[in-house]
C-alpha cells in the first residue's frame, strides 16, 4: 500500500491517541488530551502493546501518526553510544522522553531502532528530573535530551524544552543539548538563554533536505532560526553531522556555508558567536542499516554502498576523509579550531 | 488481493452478489468466493474465533499472501450501548474475552465509520455486558491468525450492529441488515479495490537480473562481494549512474570476465573508487 494516494491516509497530526490506563489522570496527559478534542482515544495497558506489535509498517505509520501517551518506569538515562559525538564531555548521557519524530529523514536511525513509527510521549518528566538530579550528586552531567526525537519540533505541543530549561536553571552542573532540525523561532521568546542549554541545529544543504529530510524545514529556515537564537544570546551549535554524499557535495555544502555567512552578516554577527560546530559524515550500525535499507529501498542515502568498519557502516575511507577534511578546512577559516568538534578533534 | 473473512454466508451475501464472486470448489473446511479480476476473495468460515482463525490459516497457507494483500473481517455484532441496528463500526481494539489478550489493528486510512472496541467471545453476548462495547465471536481469531502475514496495518475489522444481546436476528433478517450496511461499506471497499487494480508491481526486469548474475559470475564473487556489488548496482540505478555501458566496454576490451577471484576483487574496488 506504499503508493496509495496520500489522501487515503488518516493524515491530521495525530489520528488516534492511545493512553496507558495508569497515566490517564496525570496532569500532563489531561493537558495534552485537551489539545486534541474529538480524536479517538484508546485505553491501553502498556505502550508496548501498541508500539511493539510485530510486523508494523513504519513508513505507512508515518503517514498516519498515532500519539501514544505513556509513563516511563525505568531507564530514564542512557550512557552515550560510541558513534555519538560527546563534545569532550566525560559523563555523556542521553534520555528519551519522546520516542520517534514528526520529521521523516530517510536515514534516521530511529527507523532501524524502533518497531513502530508512532510517537510515544512519556508524561512523567518529573521522574526523569529525579534521575538526573541523582546522577548530578555523583558528577557533572552532559545530557542530550533530543536524541530519539526532535523535541524542539514538538515544543508547541509538548513544551518539553521549556521544562528542561527550568530544570537546568537550577542545576549548573548539568549541560543539556537540544538537537533539532526545526525552525521554530517562537521558542526563543518562550525561554531565557542559559549557558548550560545548547541548541544544536543539524544543517544540510537544501538539495539534501529535499531529497532525504522529508517534512523538515528548509535549510534557509533552519539557518535563520539558529542565527536568530544566537542573536538573542542562546548558545547555538551548528552540526554538519551527518554530512551526506551527493555528486556535487562540495558545491552543495559550500552554498550552505555561504547561506550561514550571509545570515550572520545580515544581523551584523560573526562566526565567533557560534558556540561550536560539529563535523561528521553519515554512519550507522550494521544492524540498523539492514532494517533501514529494507524500510527505505528507494533512498539514495540508505542504498549507498557503505563500507562496514567494525560493525559500523560508513563512507569509503577516502571519501569520508575528503568530505570531513574539506568541511573542517572551510570551517577553520571561519571559526577557531577549538570550537570544531570532529570524531578526532582538530 | 483483499481477503474478507465473514462467519456466515448471510454476512457475505452483499459482497458475493455485488462483485459476482465465484465459489471455488477446492476448499472443504470453508467456503471461498472470489473475483480475481477485481482482486477480492471472501472466506466464509463458520461461527467462532477458532473457525475464523483456522480458515485464515488454511487460506493463507494455500493461497499465499502477496506483499500488499489486505485481510478484513466483516460481520455482525451485538452492542452494549445505544446504536441503531445496521450501524457500521470500525474496531480499533480487539479484546479476546477467554484469554484477556488485547490486540490493536492499525487504523491508517480515512474511513466514514465510528470507531469502537470489540470483545470477542466464545458464545453470543448475553446478560449484563460492559457498556460501550461491541461483542462478536471472530475478530480476535482473525487478528491472531493474520498478524504474522499481514501485520496490524493490513487488517481491518468492520462490525455491523445486529442485536443487543437479547436474541439474534434470523438468517433472512441478518442478510437484509448486512445488505443494507453494504451500502456504507462498499464505497469504502471500492477505494481499496481500485487502488489494487492500478497497482504496479515494480520488479527488476528479467534481462537486468540475468545481466547482474553474469557479472557476479564474471567477477568470481564471494557472498560478501556479491552483496557489495549488488548494493553498488542498486545505488547506481537510483542515482541514474549508468555503469552498464562502462562494464560492457570492459567486456568488449577483454578486461571482463576476470580470471580469478583476486582479479574480481580488484575490479570491484576500482569500480567503487571510480564512482565517488
Ligand atoms: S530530525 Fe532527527 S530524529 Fe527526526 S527524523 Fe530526522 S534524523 Fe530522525
Amino acid at each position: 500500500m506504499r503508493s496509495l494516494k496520500p489522501d487515503y491516509f488518516d493524515a491530521p497530526v495525530f489520528s488516534h491517541i492511545y493512553i496507558e490506563k495508569e497515566i490517564l489522570s496525570h496532569p500532563r496527559t489531561r493537558q495534552l488530551l485537551e489539545r486534541f478534542p474529538g480524536i479517538p482515544r484508546i485505553e491501553i495497558d502498556h505502550y508496548k502493546d501498541v508500539f511493539c506489535r510485530q510486523k508494523q509498517d513504519y513508513g505507512l505509520q508515518q503517514r498516519s501518526r498515532k500519539l501514544i501517551l505513556a509513563g516511563r518506569r525505568e531507564h530514564f538515562l542512557y550512557e552515550g553510544a560510541p558513534v555519538c559525538q560527546d563534545f569532550g564531555n566525560r559523563h555523556f548521557y542521553y534520555s528519551s522522553c519522546v520516542m520517534n519524530c514528526i520529521y521523516d529523514c530517510e536515514y534516521c536511525y530511529l527507523k532501524g531502532m524502533y518497531p513502530s513509527g508512532h510517537l510515544v510521549v512519556f508524561v512523567n518528566l518529573e521522574d526523569y528530573f529525579r534521575a538526573v538530579a541523582q546522577k548530578l550528586r555523583e558528577h557533572p552531567v552532559y545530557l542530550c535530551v533530543s536524541y530519539d526525537s526532535d523535541l524542539a519540533a514538538l515544543e508547541k505541543l509538548l513544551g518539553t524544552c521549556e521544562l528542561w530549561t527550568e530544570f537546568a536553571a537550577k542545576h549548573p552542573d548539568l549541560t543539556i543539548e537540544i538537537r533539532t532540525k526545526s525552525a521554530n523561532g517562537a521558542m526563543w521568546d518562550r525561554q531565557e538563554p542559559l549557558p548550560n542549554i545548547v541548541y544544536a541545529f543539524t544543517l544540510s544543504p537544501q538539495r539534501i533536505v529535499e531529497q532525504s529530510e522529508h517534512r523538515t524545514p528548509s535549510a534557509q529556515a533552519r539557518v535563520s532560526c539558529a542565527v536568530e537564537g544566537m542573536a538573542k544570546g542562546f548558545p547555538v551549535r551548528l552540526c554538519f553531522d551527518p554530512m551526506l554524499y551527493c555528486a556535487d557535495w562540495q558545491q552543495e555544502y559550500g552554498s550552505l556555508l555561504q547561506q550561514i555567512d550571509r545570515e550572520l552578516e545580515e544581523r551584523q554577527m560573526t562566526w565567533e558567536q557560534v558556540r561550536d560546530v560539529s563535523v561528521g559524515t553519515f554512519r550507522i550500525s550494521k544492524e540498523y542499516m539492514r532494517i533501514l535499507r529494507a524500510k527505505e529501498p528507494d533512498s539514495l542515502v540508505t542504498q549507498f554502498p557503505y563500507e562496514n568498519v567494525d560493525g559500523v557502516y560508513q563512507y569509503p575511507p577516502k571519501l569520508k576523509q575528503q568530505m570531513e577534511q574539506w568541511m573542517i578546512e572551510e570551517l577553520s577559516g571561519r571559526i577557531s579550531k577549538e570550537c570544531i568538534y570532529h570524531e578526532y578533534r582538530t | 488481493m483483499i481477503h474478507i473473512v465473514c462467519a456466515l454466508y448471510q454476512e457475505a451475501h452483499f459482497l458475493i452478489t455485488h462483485y459476482q464472486l465465484k465459489k471455488r470448489n477446492d476448499f472443504h473446511r470453508l467456503q471461498v468466493f472470489e473475483n480475481t479480476e477485481r482482486g477480492l476473495r471472501v472466506l466464509v468460515t463458520g461461527v467462532g474465533m477458532l473457525r475464523a482463525a483456522m480458515a485464515v490459516s488454511i487460506a493463507t497457507e494455500r493461497l499465499k499472501v502477496a506483499e500488499h494483500d489486505l485481510l478484513w473481517n466483516i460481520g455482525s455484532c451485538a452492542a452494549s450501548f445505544e446504536a441503531s441496528p445496521g450501524t457500521v463500526f470500525l474496531c480499533n481494539k480487539l479484546i479476546e474475552e477467554p484469554t484477556g489478550c488485547t490486540f490493536y489493528p492499525d487504523i491508517l486510512y480515512r474511513h466514514p465509520f465510528e470507531e469502537r472496541a470489540v470483545v470477542s467471545r466464545m458464545t453470543p453476548m448475553t446478560g449484563e455486558p460492559e457498556p460501550g462495547l461491541l461483542y462478536d465471536m471472530e475478530a480476535s481469531g482473525v487478528y491472531q491468525a493474520g498478524i504474522s502475514d499481514y501485520g496490524p496495518h493490513r487488517m481491518l475489522f468492520i462490525k455491523v450492529v445486529s442485536d443487543y444481546g437479547k436474541g439474534t436476528p434470523d438468517a433472512t433478517a441478518l442478510q437484509c441488515l448486512m445488505d443494507e450496511a453494504g451500502e456504507t461499506i462498499l464505497p469504502f471497499l471500492e477505494r481499496f479495490l481500485s487502488f489494487h487494480a492500478g497497482q504496479e508491481q515494480s520488479a527488476t526486469g528479467q534481462t537486468e537480473e540475468e545481466w547482474e548474475q553474469r557479472l557476479v559470475r564474471d567477477l568470481h564473487c564471494s557472498v560478501t562481494m556479491e552483496h557489495e556489488l549488488m548494493q553498488l548496482l542498486r545505488y547506481c540505478a537510483l542515482a541514474d549512474r549508468n555503469v552498464r555501458d562502462e562494464l560492457e566496454r570492459d567486456y568488449g576490451q577483454g578486461v571482463l570476465p576476470c580470471r580469478s577471484k583476486r582479479e574480481g576483487k580488484q575490479y570491484l574496488e576500482k569500480l567503487k573508487a571510480g564512482l565517488f
